[in-house]
């Protein structure tokens, strides 16, 4: 089979399958009159190995529909499919075993004071007991190094930069290897020059290892690294 | 889990600030319950410290009798009866009183407490009384507790110099001639041993006839609760037949029951408890609200609760240890001290030791249990 072939047959087999799979999804804080409705039948499919970005004003419902797919609220009306799994009507377990294998990159690092760079990347791994210990090591360690914090293994969050708390952050999204990365505004907090770097180091390592990627952001500096823009108004899908 | 990385002692100790006010804490709750429970338990020992060392199997008290030092007297005749009982050895009226003795030293009245029993026999297994009992056949004489408080004059010492000690007990001359071991307790600050002759003479409100108690001693091999029963019904109600654990426990129910002193201690212990209580809990729930966006975020990648409790409670669990271990030395320190300031028996026991340790766990993990309850607060779907 020639190398063509095989990209062919590789893309049917991946194309048929999405990561993500909304269909009428619809979604509303609140009950009662207080009710406020965020989500209106929303349809949202992605690809194996895609990068989607995900724009649209500040309450226009990208960051409740991303947290919905992360798993962490739960779905009242809609079908959503995330990595294989039915997330409208999952109970709690069911949503924590997807989120298991969601690398999650917050606006907001949220690393553990009290952890060096290398512990609180080796800490994912405590989900993974079945890998040993002298691997989980050599992950941490590859993965700071692949986003360029390979000198700074031992450093506490308190001495390192916005930018390099950042790219630990993608390093603890990425090391256990998932299937999906979702990303809220991870360039916000940044600089344009540390911005720029962390999604390249976003988007190379998401090509490496063939993992699609669904971001949202605001930060029209970005949007080339984009397979697919997708545009959100008031709670709909508008292209 | 194959490997265990310690991220609640990384957290702990983190801030080392922090970390230190949590071990003060604890370990401020422990010195107190040392110190408490030290004190309940030398009130304990030194209250029963005569009573379990009575050289009796059976001892005759009036039933009214409240406790050693707060005894009704009865008629020697009832004792009198008992050794018509054939696996009955030997019988030995005992009197007690409280009286003035004159420091000779410094001619200060203090209350002392006297001991009288009758001559033929040693009455108890105390240290230097069997040494010196046969001394006080003279008139007049007596034999002085070493562990009495220092107010009562340093007889000891001048008795070591050889000199001659005389007090006036009761407004009597008593002469000192030896030294025994008994020690103050809560009721009494000091005590003398005497015979029955010695102690009419110096109480002479007493009659003769009238003791305090009786101790009887049975035959090698008799069936100490059979032979209670037996003479029990011989001589009647107006006195009772202990055992000599009985009497012990006698002794013991009045400071549990009657005297606050046993309800003040208890509750001081207590009050250590709550302290440490509160402080862990203080200082886990700032430590948790603190890092919520953090946990928050260790639950949105797939974290579980039960994991993030862990590590409350394992914090929960170092602090008990660091607290307690420094408690240790320093009940040590403050028994010695405490020990030379009131001749109580405060002694570190492995018992002891045991049971705070235990307490200090258990107030850390009730503090911990509390603090988690925080952790629910944590909402994934916040952190975006």
């Amino acid at each position: 089979m020639s190398t063509e072939a095989i990209a062919e047959t590789f893309d049917k087999e991946t194309t048929t399958q999405p990561v993500i799979a909304a269909s009428g999804l619809c979604f509303s804080y609140g009950t009662g009159e207080l009710t406020k409705q965020i989500l209106f039948d929303v349809d949202l499919n992605i690809m194996p190995g895609e990068i989607v970005l995900l724009t649209g004003h500040s309450g226009s419902g990208k960051t409740t529909l991303l947290t919905l797919i992360g798993g962490l609220r739960t779905l009242k009306q809609g079908r959503l499919e995330v990595l294989g799994r039915r997330l409208d009507g999952a109970d709690k377990d069911a949503l924590v075993q997807v989120r298991r294998q969601i690398g999650f990159i917050f606006q907001a690092h949220n690393l553990l004071d009290f952890l060096t760079a290398r512990a609180n990347v080796e800490l994912v791994f405590r989900m993974h007991p079945e890998v040993r210990r002298a691997e989980v090591q050599r992950r941490a360690a590859e993965m700071l190094t692949a986003v360029g914090l390979g000198q700074r293994l031992d450093y506490y969050p308190s001495s390192m930069s916005g930018g390099q708390m950042q790219r630990v952050a993608i390093a603890r999204a990425l090391v256990a290897e998932p299937k999906l990365i979702l990303a809220d505004e991870p360039t916000a907090a940044l600089d344009s020059k540390s911005g720029r770097d962390v999604v390249n180091i976003l988007q190379r390592l998401a090509r490496e290892h063939h993992i699609p990627i669904l971001m949202v952001t605001h930060d029209d500096r970005v949007l080339d690294i984009a397979d697919r823009i997708v545009h959100m108004e008031d709670g709909r899908i508008v292209s | 889990m194959k490997f265990r990385a310690p991220i609640a002692w990384s957290q702990l100790s983190h801030g080392r600030i922090k970390l230190l006010l949590a071990i003060a804490g604890v370990l401020f709750a422990d010195v107190l319950m040392w110190m408490q429970l030290g004190f309940l338990d030398a009130m304990f020992e030194s209250a029963t410290f005569v009573p379990q060392r009575v050289s009796a199997d059976l001892v005759m008290i009036h039933p009214q009798s409240q406790a050693l030092f707060r005894m009704t007297q009865f008629s020697q005749r009832a004792l009198h009866r008992v050794p018509a009982h054939p696996q009955v050895e030997s019988i030995q009226a005992g009197y007690v009183g409280i009286c003035d003795w004159r420091n000779p030293w410094t001619q200060r009245d203090r209350q002392i407490f006297v001991y009288g029993f009758e001559p033929f026999r040693v009455p108890m297994d105390v240290p230097g009384l069997a040494e010196g009992w046969g001394q006080l056949r003279n008139p007049d004489v007596c034999l002085f507790d070493k562990k009495s408080r220092i107010e009562f004059g340093d007889v000891p010492k001048a008795l070591a110099e050889g000199r001659e000690v005389q007090a006036e007990l009761n407004r009597r001359k008593m002469h000192v001639v030896g030294l025994v071991e008994i020690g103050a307790s809560f009721a009494v600050d000091g005590n003398l041993m005497t015979t029955d002759t010695n102690f009419l003479r110096t109480f002479p409100e007493r009659k003769s006839g009238w003791i305090d108690f009786g101790l009887i001693r049975l035959k090698p091999g008799a069936d100490i609760v059979k032979v209670q029963k037996e003479l029990q019904a011989t001589v009647g109600k107006e006195v009772s037949l202990l055992t000599r654990q009985e009497f012990v426990d006698f002794e013991k129910a009045y400071w549990q029951k009657n005297a606050p002193i046993g309800f003040i201690f208890t509750m001081g212990t207590a009050i250590g408890f709550l302290v440490g209580f509160v402080v862990v809990y203080q200082i886990l729930h700032t430590d948790v609200a603190n890092h919520l966006p953090q946990y928050a975020t260790l639950k949105a990648i797939g974290f579980t609760d039960g994991f993030l409790w862990r590590i409350v409670l394992q914090e929960s669990f170092i602090l008990a240890i660091l607290g307690y271990l420094p408690s240790v030395l320093f009940a040590f320190g403050m028994y010695k001290v405490a020990a030379d300031a009131t001749h109580l028996p405060l002694k570190l026991t492995a018992f002891r030791a045991v049971l705070i340790l235990l307490m200090t766990v258990t107030m850390c993990f009730f503090s911990g249990s509390v603090a988690v309850r925080k952790l629910r607060s944590a909402d994934p779907a916040d952190v975006f």
